[in-house]
């Protein structure tokens, strides 16, 4: 019964943001369209936009789903309806993660799939994932503290805090040593640090969601 | 039928600058309690325990005989919860929270909710964003009272509303206790309001439930007694009375404790007895909490 | 408040709108007419049973009691109170039986002419 109830929260959750989805659906579409075009600039251009439409998304959605919520006094209208903390909680995730996994994986594949196919960047792959990954763990952190500080200001920080740290990413990995000649390479290389790192995110972005369960069943004042 | 629609015992619950204290409770089922307190008396962070919003700090809980907040999803079924601080949604029409509400309640009757659609005054089409203030508590209520629920808990309802709403409200209210099954909560600064529809009231400030009994005994107990005192005779203390104002040789003792002894006992110690008034709820309300307040003090 | 119920029942009864042996409405029927609580309306119908006003059996609710002459009786319990009011506010005042009669002679005869005078 419970699940129904989960379900119909999702399918709200959506409803409410349909705008939002409409517009970044279109332009991921477009986005991931212009990938298979081949065609340098566009293609280039194609996933920029690709990648800044998730990371709007990133954080788009869980503004209005969690955030709005809460400011604009739904909580309570929500909590009033026969589901658990849990519920509730299990919801919000699932509504924004599917979202986000609607737009950031088509890109993802596309974007890699492309230049593994091309047989000649693959060196470009390793990069590529750390960076595809960046606006998940940016999400999966906006939502984590969204949902748990209930704090608008707390959830921005927190992204851009994750914005700022991605640069010393960058950093750490221009200066692995041979990284530069791994780029060129036609196959992919996958070194240690590089693993650790793609690792390091999965990780981060696993841990934001199970914490969020975590301190979400430990409140004992909902509203 | 379960006994007590709400059983609350020895609630309480801390906050930094407030804390509710020994908070007990009973609403027995079938019966419609007017919860009234001055503001920030904890009204509110009751009800919210009563809907396990809020985890209690100590005391037992029941609702519809589900222990709060552990079996709050079982409970919630089966209670219909509105407050003065809760949206609908801006972005969508009464017409979809009615169906939201539908696909998820089993309870829920279209007839009566087309009914009340009417009565309030409401169109199905409008989006929440655009209702006025009423408009939008009256489709809040909507929500829940087409849903039949066993037991209502109102927080406010009729704050901020028209006389003309309230009295619509307070006939759909009226309307829930035709069914000796069905039980009302509601919290209210409307003293008149509370005093015509209450069968139970409770009293709450400063945290602490002041009183709680029927309506009827709760206004048979409070008396003002005008006296006229003769000569020098003064006024003798007696049991019961908890205010006195006197002006030169007229005075006027407030009782909540009247039996018919109590002018008798007057007149037995010189005073004149001109008149045994009883006091609207408006009037116990106020000396209640202002005989809270100063025992609190001594 | 219940005492106003009992008033209005009373009334109906006195002036002939509700006669011997008719059933009134069940407690939590009136009491959701007239938006007022079912507590309200139990105390009215208990005390005027009590009055002998109303008979309640259980299971079948309440009715105007059989007792003929109550229209009369219950302008009758009317006339008792007030008269016992004015006997209090008599003695209040200070003023002796032989008044009272006087005072209330007086608003007899005022009645009276009340009545004559064309509308």
């Amino acid at each position: 019964m419970t699940r129904s109830l989960v379900w119909r929260l999702i399918v709200k959750d959506w409803y409410l943001s349909r705008s939002t989805l409409a517009v970044i659906a279109v332009v991921g579409a477009l986005s991931v369209g212009s990938l298979y075009l081949r065609q340098g600039l566009t293609s280039l251009l194609g996933m920029l936009t690709a990648l800044f439409a998730t990371i709007f998304l990133g954080v788009l959605m869980p503004q209005q789903t969690i955030l709005n919520e809460r400011k604009r006094q739904n909580l309570a209208f929500m909590m009033s309806l026969p589901l658990s903390a849990r519920d509730y909680t299990t919801a919000k995730i699932l509504s924004n993660l599917l979202a986000f996994l609607a737009l950031w994986l088509p890109i993802t594949i596309g974007m890699i799939g492309t230049v593994a196919g091309t047989g000649l960047y693959g060196g470009i792959v390793p990069l590529m994932t750390v960076a595809a990954l960046a606006p998940f763990v940016g999400f999966a952190l906006f939502v984590a503290v969204g949902l748990v500080t209930e704090s608008e200001t707390a959830a921005l920080t927190t992204m851009a805090a994750c914005n700022v740290s991605y640069s010393f990413v960058w950093l750490f990995i221009s200066r692995i040593p041979g990284f530069l000649h791994d780029l060129g390479s036609p196959v992919a290389i996958w070194q240690p640090e590089i693993q650790a790192i793609v690792a390091g995110e999965i990780g981060l972005i696993l841990g934001s969601f199970g914490l969020t369960f975590y301190f979400q069943s430990q409140k004992t004042d909902f509203i | 039928m379960i006994d007590l629609a709400i059983e609350l015992t020895g609630v309480g619950k801390d906050y930094r600058l407030f804390s509710l204290q020994d908070v007990s409770l009973a609403l027995p089922t079938g019966q419609i309690m007017g919860f009234i307190g001055p503001n920030g008396a904890g009204k509110s962070t009751t009800i919210r325990i009563l809907l396990g919003l809020v985890h209690q700090d100590r005391g037992e809980v029941r609702v519809l005989g589900h222990r709060m907040p552990a079996e709050q999803v079982a409970a919630k079924w089966e209670v219909g919860f509105a407050s003065d601080d809760m949206r609908l949604y801006d972005g969508a029409t009464i017409e979809w929270h009615m169906r939201f509400i539908r696909s998820i309640f089993p309870s829920w009757d279209q007839a009566y909710a087309e009914t009340l659609l009417k009565r309030f005054d409401l169109r199905a089409e409008h989006r929440v964003k655009g209702l006025s203030h009423g408009q939008r508590v009256k489709a809040t209520l909507l929500m829940v009272l087409a849903r039949r629920p066993r037991l209502l808990v109102l927080d406010e309802p009729t704050t901020g509303l028209d006389p003309v709403v309230r009295q619509e409200l307070l006939r759909e209210l009226a309307a829930v206790m035709q069914d000796d099954g069905r039980s009302i909560l509601f919290s209210s600064h409307n003293t008149q309001d509370v005093e015509q529809i209450s069968d139970q009231i409770a009293f709450i400030d400063r945290g602490r439930i002041i009183e709680s009994r029927d309506k009827e005994t709760f206004l048979e107990r409070w008396r003002r007694i005008r006296v006229e005192l003769p000569g020098d005779v003064r006024l003798p203390a007696l049991p019961g009375i908890i205010d006195i104002q006197q002006a030169g040789r007229l005075a006027v003792a407030t009782t909540n404790e009247y039996d018919g002894q109590l002018p008798r006992a007057y007149e037995a110690a010189g005073v004149r007895v001109h008149a045994v008034e009883s006091m609207t709820l408006e009037e116990i309300f106020v000396s209640n909490v202002q005989h809270s307040r100063e025992g609190a003090t001594a | 408040m219940y005492l106003q119920i009992m008033e209005q029942i009373r009334r109906r009864i006195a002036v002939g709108d509700l006669k011997a042996a008719d059933p009134l409405p069940s407690i939590r029927q009136l009491a959701a007419d007239l938006q007022i609580s079912v507590i309200t309306i139990k105390r009215a119908y208990l005390e005027l049973e009590r009055d002998g006003v109303i008979s309640t059996q259980h299971g079948k609710g309440s009715a105007v009691a059989e007792s003929a002459g109550l229209a009369a009786r219950i302008y009758e319990q009317e006339l008792e109170k007030h008269l016992a009011e004015a006997a209090r506010l008599a003695a209040l005042l200070g003023l002796g039986s032989r008044d009272l009669q006087r005072r209330v002679r007086d608003a007899s005869d005022q009645l009276a002419e009340s009545a004559k005078e064309p509308r």
